[in-house]
């Protein structure tokens, strides 16, 4: 049932492999089969459900990945600022909301909407907008082709200008809350700068996450390397599978393996973004 | 248990599938006998599955409870034109991952102030100085089972699929809804990471 030859494991992989191979079914409390085989035959585990046909759940639940079409009207205010963004900016993408989620508001500019309105608060994302969102919403915003970010609240971060010219294609300031970045096919190659109050953080091509608190900012490098420092003159080359910690306090910053719970957001954020930039 | 086939008739069972098309009918009208071929054909592999995501018996009890109940009020959705596995095996992950992102949330909250501790490496190492860590490092089953536990969830996701349920790539990708590339990158890198653990562990067991 499973492609095993064509994968390029090294021998150390195919070692592994077949090591979980061998940990073979765990077996259920019989108790345990024997009781929910009857509940579930007998239709006593729905009892106190809603059994109506029209209210079933739907049962595969996955992330949206394709991008939201947006009502008509909805998008003329985008398109007339897309158009005076072709007019001046000879046609460099923009910001575009990707995807909201969960329970909550959205505040971009001070103005505050409700994160269920998507096509209010994809109207409102516009180049250096000033973001926040609770614990509870995530956020994820992409710059056609070039970036995507995503920010899980409680989090706020002002999003990056379009190109200018200046030495950083892309700078972005985290204030607080996990914020991640994903370069696309199409990022030039010139660097993004990411700000916090600790630190600065310049990439090329790269899958991060940063995280900043009271105390510490955290960068975790899910892929790529990320130059990461107090500022230019004092920068660490760190790689993939590795995290700086700076702290607040100014006190010696330690470069470590990432914590686990982070990549997961990492490798869930990836997941989820891989078509981003398919279109 | 299995397919019962007319020979005069052509067989229209869905390929692969443990249960005949009749039967996936009759599921289909929650009736109860159908019910239980069904449920005897899944719930060892799903109860497995939902073990090695979750890590411990009472979370992959709760997640086969809650399993079973959707596909009880899902069931008139049933296409029986089609193995029931991947829809199972779908719901399954879906219910370990709405898990893990409830268990994550509180997690990331209760650790951010903790980010510049290596909590983890600590642990690892404490881990290994016990006496009774020594006394199942003899246990490379138990060990690798450990370190399957300390996987990150994505990575754990794919492995399981891919090397305890015989899904490929592909059909993991349909599965967690991701690209199949995607899913071939992190299950190399679940691999590697696995090793290390493993050899965080006790560097001899894959000698």
């Amino acid at each position: 049932m499973s492609e095993r030859d064509n994968m390029n494991l090294t021998p150390e992989e195919r070692q592994m492999q077949e090591s979980v191979r061998d940990l073979g079914e765990v077996r259920a409390d019989d108790a345990f089969r024997a009781k929910l085989r009857q509940q579930f035959v007998s239709g006593e585990i729905a009892e106190g459900e809603t059994t109506a046909e029209a209210e079933a759940p739907k049962i595969v639940e996955m992330p949206p990945q394709k991008r939201r079409r947006r009502g008509f009207l909805a998008v003329l205010p985008a398109m007339a600022a897309m158009l005076a963004i072709i007019f001046f900016n000879g046609g460099d993408p923009e910001w575009e909301m990707k995807d909201v989620r969960g329970t909550g508001t959205v505040t971009v500019n001070e103005q505050t909407v409700d994160a269920a309105d998507r096509d209010a608060v994809a109207n409102l994302i516009v180049p250096q907008a000033h973001i926040s969102v609770p614990e509870g919403v995530q956020l994820d915003i992409v710059l056609d082709g070039v970036l995507v970010v995503g920010v899980a609240g409680p989090a706020e971060f002002t999003l990056p200008d379009n190109p200018d010219g200046d030495d950083y294609a892309y700078q972005t300031t985290v204030h607080k809350g996990e914020f991640r970045i994903k370069t696309g096919p199409e990022f030039p190659g010139s660097q993004v700068l990411i700000l916090t109050t600790e630190g600065r953080i310049e990439i090329t091509g790269t899958t991060i996450a940063v995280y900043k608190n009271d105390e510490v900012t955290c960068v975790c490098v899910l892929e790529g390397t990320a130059l990461i420092g107090k500022d230019g003159a004092h920068l660490d080359a760190i790689g993939a599978g590795m995290r700086k910690v700076m702290f607040v306090d100014g006190s010696e910053p330690a470069i470590i393996p990432i914590e686990p719970g982070h990549e997961h957001g990492l490798l869930e954020f990836e997941g989820y973004n891989e078509h981003t930039f398919d279109d | 248990m299995g397919p019962h086939h007319n020979d005069a008739t052509p067989n229209t069972d869905p390929p692969s599938s443990l249960l005949a098309a009749a039967d996936l009918e009759k599921v289909r009208a929650r009736d109860p006998e159908a019910l239980g071929r069904l449920f005897d054909a899944y719930f060892g592999r799903l109860y497995s599955l939902a073990y090695r995501l979750m890590g411990n018996e009472a979370a992959a009890q709760d997640i086969v409870q809650e399993l079973f109940l959707r596909v009880h009020k899902a069931a008139h959705q049933l296409d029986v034109t089609r193995d029931p596995a991947p829809w199972l095996l779908t719901i399954t992950t879906n219910l370990c991952r709405e898990k893990w992102r409830s268990r994550q949330g509180r997690q990331d909250k209760a650790t951010l102030s903790l980010d510049a501790k290596p909590e983890y490496t600590e642990n690892v190492a404490a881990k290994v100085a016990t006496p009774e860590q020594d006394a199942i490092e003899a246990d490379h089953g138990r060990l690798l089972e450990e370190a399957l536990d300390r996987l990150p969830e994505p990575m754990r996701l794919v492995v399981v699929l891919h090397d305890m349920q015989g899904l490929n790539h592909e059909e993991i990708a349909e599965v967690i809804d991701e690209a199949a590339p995607a899913v071939r990158k992190r299950y190399s890198r679940a691999l590697v990471k696995l090793r290390e653990l493993l050899q965080d562990h006790k560097p001899d067991v894959l000698e």
